[in-house]
């Protein structure tokens, strides 16, 4: 679940730059058209916020109860992702 | 069409309308009523103060100029929504344990609270945000243009038309946003307000759309086939703008003082940004959903030089739809406002916090207790602030000539703000980030992007700086400020991204490597990159000499006297005493920075506190906080060795018992083997003879006497062997009785020879040295008794001299007295010497009849009565040295 809501980002990236690959040095009528390409944009768009609402509604409240909790009950606070420092 | 008085009425009642809203939601907030003000919905709508009048108006113009190319300004902003538990979730929980105010606050406070950083990056950011206010004013000014009507005579003068929007923003954003003061208190007012204005903007929008789409273009389906036949119908968008656009709307999206401002410092519940991850994403889909139909349309169906960055405005008005423009308008008007509302309070706050305040200190030389009410001077400054930031929107706007696109106005502004990114992100997931690093990124960004985007952006044509821009500064071609080091050929805006970034992120890097950082950055630092593992702890106060008195003026001054008094009761009351001030304890201390830094940001209220705490910004207790961290781990790694150490010691200890035991079952079993030796042999010679008598009936009687005495003699050796075993058992356990008697040592040796010499097999000759000395022991006689008669019956039987003699002599020794045995027979061999004194240990196997454990025996009696036994040899003789208990020796008067 987690490592589903860290990835998406790295899904969206990867299938908003596909564009890239559009040819574009070809003749007029060999190009990708418009309405292809608002779709493609908009489709990933409409993909990556349901997923992102799906795993936001999955995830409920557990990473911001965790540590309220912890912090609560006076306990050492640890973060709970410990992958996180990989981030930078 | 509506006339301009309608159009100004209209935008003033909207605005009062706005304000009322705003009014409103503080009193309810003020009343404690306003919990859905704090909703979910409220954070993601403010956050569409990103959608501009660029977004409104530039969006179309975006895409009649370049196609798909707009829509890269909302991906890269959703891609940072959706990784918000990378980078949003950090940032907004540093900027809840910090009290960050503001990105310059937070990149100050990053690297060590560092004033001079705090300064640059709020000049940087009102350098970079001026084209953009630009931008919202150009889009006003515009749109009233569109209304007063076509054509130069009929039109209203844009040099008055831009100056009154001007003031009138200015004094809407002052009237609403600086009432209060304590940016952390946030201004709920204007952010209910902007989330109303979210909503216009998106319905207005929205509307025009639905409106193009099935009012004009004939149902999805056929405006699909119109925007494919239309100009911009295919695909042609450049790759490298299309990633270097979607990188800075990102980066401009975390870094633009007013999206920090919604984002962060606005951020009620950390909760609200895991529903705006995919809420805001939506918003900005919406928004920009109907940018293609609405672009195609305005270049079908109106006369070609249109501005199309007014399409959203002007293709309702030449279809007639008057309501539907005048709601296009005020979405437009909506978007201008509520940016500018917040980018200059955002900005405000930087410029009283990181400039204005410090400056103010210093001037005052006698620091924050003897200066006057500061909050008037953070006010007055954060309203002229406004007046100054919107003064320089307007002159940019005339300097550019208010001609160029929208977009191409805002790019310009992303970029700039782009630069804080590296230093941002740094700050946050590394800590080896120092602030001379940071310093060096930041402003060698700030130039580059100044130098080859900022300024071709505002110098005209004709001046004599357009050479510069042609062929490089001195003619110098790799100076080019669009190429370069000569790398021709590159997009204005590419080449920009691509330099500022670039060697922005090498110098912060490079830099930052080759720099130690300070001990207050290194404490910063920890706290921000593990801003999880401990949000509450920042680095304390000792409170030396602070007085409470002195602290309590200085937050009247910045907080007003009710807060104030009301914070120090509120501690007071927590620090377990009625007083009205409380003790100024290091928590205090840090409280109360922390609430003054709401108001005046980081730097300024730590330089205020260390002024009445009266300390350096860094001393000893951060040095030793500093090496706090360091000491945990040198103590756990302590510990560690510590425990290894124990855990050594106790496999020592368990390996030593272990040889001991194994010694010890050693020593049993010889002694087992060696007792059960001894008994048989005894044991089977009486059996055999046992065995003669009972079965030869014809035995002659000497036989038969023979017989029977050998058996008796073993039976006796038997019995004395037991005997033996039983004694050295019983004092092997400690458990003999000693029986105490007062006699004389001469009496007990005269008793042991007695006795030897009546069952002596050889005569020898016993020689007593010594004994008239008159000694007398209280001990137990018969013990000593058995040891002299046993040292006495060995010399007889081992005794191999041909006149065997023992001299037997009592001698002092130190405090004690020492009786020698001494004879005159082979020295034992040295290899015997050790063994002498062990059970079972005969010298000579071959004679004696003895089991070999008199003289252990011996040895265990001297040990119990509290002297020793030992042996010393001679060169020609044996000698036993039987030590007497000193302390009982008495010797006689």
């Amino acid at each position: 679940m987690m490592d589903g809501l860290r990835l998406l980002p790295i899904v969206g990236c990867l299938l908003w730059m596909l564009p890239l690959f559009w040819q574009v040095d070809v003749p007029e009528g060999d190009l990708v058209r418009m309405s292809s390409a608002i779709l493609f944009v908009f489709g990933v768009w409409v993909l990556l916020i349901v997923v992102s609402f799906v795993l936001s509604r999955m995830l409920g409240q557990v990473p911001f109860r965790d540590t309220t909790l912890l912090r609560e009950t006076g306990a050492a606070p640890k973060a709970e992702e410990p992958d996180d420092g990989a981030a930078g | 069409m509506a006339s301009l008085n309608v159009l100004v009425a209209v935008s003033l009642g909207y605005v009062a309308f706005l304000f009322l809203i705003a009014f409103w939601a503080e009193r309810a907030a003020l009343r404690r009523r306003g919990g859905w003000l704090r909703s979910p919905v409220v954070y993601t709508l403010s956050l569409s103060i990103y959608c501009t009048a660029w977004t409104f108006f530039g969006a179309v113009g975006f895409a009649v100029r370049s196609g798909m190319e707009f829509v890269t300004i909302y991906l890269g902003p959703s891609l940072v929504m959706i990784a918000w538990w990378w980078i949003l979730r950090r940032l907004v929980r540093i900027g809840k344990a910090q009290r960050v105010t503001s990105v310059a606050d937070l990149i100050s406070a990053r690297y060590g609270k560092s004033s001079a950083l705090a300064s640059i990056v709020t000049l940087m950011a009102v350098i970079g945000i001026t084209p953009y206010i630009a931008l919202q004013l150009q889009s006003v000014i515009q749109a009233f243009e569109i209304f007063a009507g076509p054509g130069e005579g009929a039109g209203l003068n844009t040099v008055w038309a831009g100056f009154w929007a001007t003031v009138g923003l200015a004094l809407f954003t002052v009237l609403f946003g600086t009432r209060t003061l304590n940016a952390q208190e946030r201004h709920d007012g204007v952010v209910i307000a902007i989330a109303v204005e979210a909503v216009v903007k998106l319905v207005a929008l929205l509307a025009v759309g639905v409106f193009v789409v099935w009012g004009l273009g004939g149902g999805p389906a056929q405006m699909m086939a119109r925007i494919d036949a239309s100009d911009i119908g295919r695909w042609e968008v450049d790759g490298a703008r299309w990633v270097a656009l979607t990188v800075v709307a990102a980066a401009a999206f975390l870094c633009l003082p007013r999206m920090f401002q919604v984002l962060v410092v606005e951020n009620h519940d950390e909760r609200h940004v895991q529903i705006a991850s995919w809420a805001f994403p939506l918003y900005l889909m919406l928004m920009s959903l109907f940018v293609v139909p609405i672009a195609v349309m305005g270049l079908e169906l109106l006369p070609p030089g249109s501005n199309p960055d007014l399409f959203v405005l002007t293709l309702p008005l030449s279809q007639g739809r008057e309501g539907l423009a005048m709601l296009s308008f005020l979405g437009g008007f909506s978007s201008a406002t509520s940016m500018v509302i917040v980018a200059t309070l955002a900005l405000a706050t930087m410029v009283s916090n990181h400039i204005v305040m410090p400056v103010f200190l210093r001037a005052r030389a006698g620091g924050a207790t003897v200066s006057g009410d500061v909050r008037d001077v953070v006010i007055l400054s954060r309203r002229l602030t406004i007046l100054g930031i919107l003064l320089l929107g307007y002159i940019y706007f005339r300097i550019s000539g208010g001609g160029a696109a929208l977009a191409a106005m805002g790019l310009i502004s992303f970029v700039g703000v782009a630069q804080f990114l590296p230093a941002m992100l740094g700050g946050i997931f590394w800590r080896g980030a120092t602030r001379a690093g940071a310093l060096a990124g930041l402003s060698l960004g700030f130039v580059i992007w100044g130098y080859s985007f900022f300024l071709p952006s505002i110098v005209p044509g004709d001046s004599v700086l357009a050479g510069v821009f042609a062929d490089g500064p001195f003619g110098i071609g790799w100076l080019h400020p669009q190429a370069l080091f000569g790398i021709a050929g590159l997009d204005p805006m590419v080449h920009a991204v691509t330099w500022s970034l670039t060697l922005n992120t090498s110098a912060f890097v490079l830099v930052s490597l080759f720099t130690f950082p300070t001990p207050m950055e290194r404490l910063q630092g920890a706290q921000f990159v593990n801003v999880f593992d401990h949000s509450d702890a920042t680095q304390s106060w000792s409170s030396a000499s602070a007085t409470s008195e002195d602290l309590m003026i200085m937050t009247q001054r910045i907080l007003g006297a009710d807060e104030a008094q009301s914070l120090f009761r509120k501690a007071a009351r927590e620090q377990g005493h009625g007083r009205a001030l409380p003790d100024p304890t290091p928590s205090f201390l840090l409280h109360l920075e922390r609430e003054l830094a709401a108001s005046v940001g980081a730097a300024t209220a730590h330089a205020m506190v260390s002024q009445l705490v009266g300390r350096a910004a860094v001393s000893v207790d951060d040095l030793m906080a500093v090496a706090d961290e360091s000491a945990q781990i040198l103590e756990y790694s302590n510990q560690l060795e510590a425990k290894s150490a124990e855990l050594a010691q106790t496999a020592r200890q368990l390996r030593e018992a272990n040889e001991k035991l194994t010694a010890l079952s050693v020593q049993k079993d010889a002694f087992l083997s060696q007792v059960s030796h001894e008994l048989r042999t005894p044991m089977t010679s009486i059996r055999s003879f046992s065995e003669i008598l009972r079965d030869g009936a014809d035995l002659a009687p000497k036989d038969l006497r023979r017989y029977a005495s050998i058996i008796h003699d073993d039976a006796l050796r038997l019995t004395r062997l037991l005997d033996d075993l039983l004694d050295l058992s019983v004092f092997e356990n400690g458990q003999v009785s000693l029986n105490m008697t007062r006699g004389r040592v001469a009496d007990a040796l005269a008793n042991a020879i007695r006795t030897a010499e009546a069952s002596g097999r050889r005569g020898m000759t016993i020689r007593q040295v010594g004994f008239d000395a008159d000694l007398w022991l209280t001990r137990d006689h018969d013990r000593l008794g058995q040891v002299f008669l046993n040292l006495v019956t060995n010399a007889q039987k081992y005794c191999d001299a041909e006149a065997p003699l023992l001299e037997i002599s009592l001698e002092r020794a130190g405090d004690g007295w020492q009786v020698h045995f001494t004879d005159n027979g082979a020295p034992i061999p040295e290899t015997a010497h050790r063994l002498i004194f062990e059970k079972f240990a005969r010298v000579d196997q071959s004679r004696g009849t003895g089991a070999g454990l008199g003289l252990a025996i011996c040895r265990e009696i001297m040990a119990r009565l509290g002297g020793e036994i030992s042996f010393v040899p001679l060169p020609d003789g044996n000698r036993f040295v039987v030590t007497l208990p000193h302390a009982q020796a008495l010797a006689a008067q």
